[in-house]
């Protein structure tokens, strides 16, 4: 376990590397200048020495590993500099945006999780059942429509005919139940499907008909055996799709006009705000490897062959 | 304690229905061992999965299994699950394949306590650990083990440990010593022996091995394609055998040559009907 834990954390640090090197230099490569941008949007007639002197001022005019470096100095300091147009600190700018988008992803996932559970057990034990059948069905017809098409739907009957909660907005957590039901909604049916196959697959296996043998009651082959089995899949697939919640919130976000973290990238991409970018695409990639690291763990507790994987008998 | 009569068994086949156990009769005795022997695909698996009713969606059966007096295929689900592992006990072939590996030889152990036994994990646990010293295996840190970590020898032991915690009356044994090196088998019978001689528990044992069924049976039956070829006290059987088959099983075993040759070779069809020869002796003729 230990070597294991060793493997993943060296890994997890070359993987955060990564990301700010794609952070740094890709944005780099987008041909805009942000110089010119600024004065676009400001509606600045722009002067070539007024250009050149926020240029030096920003550091652009440094050689671009010098500029990464220094930025990577300040961020091992916890200090993203700041932005570029609106001169406050990108770090808090982006922390206080990002827990309202993360409220509504990991409420979600929330959803998600209850969801996808109790109907993909429930169908997989009750296979071909009317339930199974129903929830087959349903599925697809939820998986087929965009998020923002099911949003519209949900304001329109849950606020707007019953009005049991907000329109829009932010504040309570009543805000917060429409918007994350609208992500949740849209990927709950791949892991129903996810969690009935693994359960189905398992069930063939020798060690259900041993279990059976030996006379365990249903409930505690399902518990023990079958859900079990299918617990580092669902982990492992539930990590990689938090990025995608997360920019799926992005979207949610604007339809729901919540304050999140969605609106202000989207302005600073209009804007070529390289350090809010940067911070953002960092504090995205941070996010999204540590939940794959703690997934990865969570599933060498579970199943004791991914522990020794590697490690030789 | 266990009786058969009339036996058959029909598996769906991708369309058609094929019979697997054909028109079978014999008797466990309490406290006695009878053994199946024949080439694999002879019924001998079925018999004992069938008397657990393990595959019951999957399956037709017809004839009757009692068990203690009582029908096993007239009882219901949770009946049936009540009996299983605790008054009938099965160990299975290829333990490799039958322990989960994804929980630790101790959860197997509690988890088939607490099937029958309303105790708390502790409690379970403690229990698990005074049945692994009784045969001999590490105790403590036994439990801590997960399947791929121990020999086959070790969880076929285990599971034998197992099948015994609840004092089953019957214990049905399928191919227990298959795929385990010569000395391990050994071993794995005596335990066995010991135990059904200790605990006066009545044994079905099924092998392809002759010489497994030798060492432990009391009464013998020899089967082939659903039938049974031959039936009798053991030491009858294996001294004088009447049916060419069997005959032919046993020359297999002396002359070293593998069942496989003898299914390539042994071709007569099984005709006639099973005669009873002496009392509780019958032959198929």
């Amino acid at each position: 376990m230990q070597r294991f834990l060793v493997r993943r954390i060296l890994s997890m640090i070359l993987a955060l590397w990564g990301v700010s090197l794609v952070a740094f230099f890709l944005i780099r490569v987008i041909p805009v200048d942000p110089v010119e941008a600024y004065f676009a949007i400001n509606q600045i007639p722009a002067s070539k020495e007024s250009m050149d002197a926020i240029r030096e001022k920003q550091g652009f005019n440094q050689p671009l590993l010098s500029q990464y470096a220094n930025w990577m100095w300040h961020v091992f300091q916890l200090d993203f500099g700041k932005s570029f147009v609106s001169k406050l600190d990108v770090g808090k700018e982006l922390i206080s945006r990002f827990w309202i988008t993360f409220g509504i992803a990991s409420t979600a996932l929330l959803f998600v999780v209850i969801l996808s559970v109790t109907i993909g057990v429930l169908s997989a034990v009750k296979q071909n059942s009317l339930f199974d059948r129903l929830t087959r069905t349903s599925i697809f017809t939820i998986a087929s429509m965009p998020s923002f098409w099911l949003a519209f739907i949900l304001i329109y009957i849950v606020a707007l005919k019953w009005g049991l909660l907000p329109l829009m907005g932010w504040g309570t957590w009543q805000h917060l139940i429409l918007p994350s039901l609208t992500l949740a909604l849209g990927i709950s049916p791949y892991y129903i499907r996810l969690i009935r196959t693994s359960m189905i697959e398992q069930m063939q296996q020798p060690y259900v008909l041993y279990a059976r043998a030996r006379g365990l009651k249903e409930n505690v082959i399902v518990r023990h055996h079958l859900f079990r089995g299918t617990l580092p899949p669902l982990l492992t697939s539930l990590a990689m799709t938090c990025g995608g919640l997360l920019g799926g919130a992005v979207i949610v976000e604007i339809v729901f006009t919540i304050p999140g973290i969605g609106r202000y990238i989207l302005d600073s991409m209009g804007a070529r705000d390289y350090v809010v970018l940067q911070g953002f695409i960092l504090l995205i990639g941070f996010f999204y490897i540590a939940i794959n690291f703690v997934a990865d763990i969570m599933c060498a507790m579970i199943d004791p062959r991914i522990r020794l994987k590697g490690e030789g008998k | 304690m266990l009786e058969v009569k009339n036996l058959s068994v029909f598996v769906q086949r991708d369309t058609e229905e094929i019979q697997v156990v054909q028109d079978i009769s014999f008797q466990v005795p309490k406290g006695k061992i009878v053994g199946i022997v024949g080439e694999s695909g002879s019924g001998k698996s079925m018999i004992c999965t069938t008397i657990l009713q393990l595959f019951r969606e999957s399956r037709r059966v017809s004839g009757k299994v009692l068990f203690q007096g009582e029908s096993l295929l007239a009882k219901n689900k949770e009946e049936m699950r009540k009996l299983r592992g605790k008054e009938i006990a099965l160990i299975m072939q290829n333990p490799m394949a039958m322990f989960n590996p994804m929980l630790s030889i101790g959860d197997h152990f509690i988890e088939t306590i607490q099937a029958h036994v309303n105790i708390s994990k502790k409690e379970a646990k403690q229990k698990a650990l005074e049945q692994l010293s009784r045969y001999q295996l590490p105790e403590e840190n036994i439990l801590q083990k997960y399947p791929h970590e121990l020999s086959g020898g070790m969880l076929q032991r285990i599971m034998i440990a197992m099948a015994v915690s609840h004092r089953p009356s019957l214990l049905v044994a399928d191919e227990p010593t298959t795929a385990l090196d010569t000395m391990t088998q050994l071993r794995i019978l005596d335990e066995l022996l010991e135990y059904q001689q200790e605990a006066g528990t009545s044994m079905l044992i099924v092998s392809h091995d002759l010489g497994v069924i030798a060492k432990l049976a009391d009464d013998l039956i020899v089967m082939r394609r659903g039938l049974i070829v031959e039936y009798g006290p053991a030491s009858l059987v294996l001294e004088q055998p009447l049916h060419s088959y069997t005959q032919a099983l046993l020359a297999v075993k002396k002359e070293n040559s593998t069942l496989e040759q003898l299914v390539d070779h042994y071709e007569e069809p099984m005709l006639g009907s099973l005669v009873e020869w002496k009392p509780g002796y019958w032959v198929r003729q």
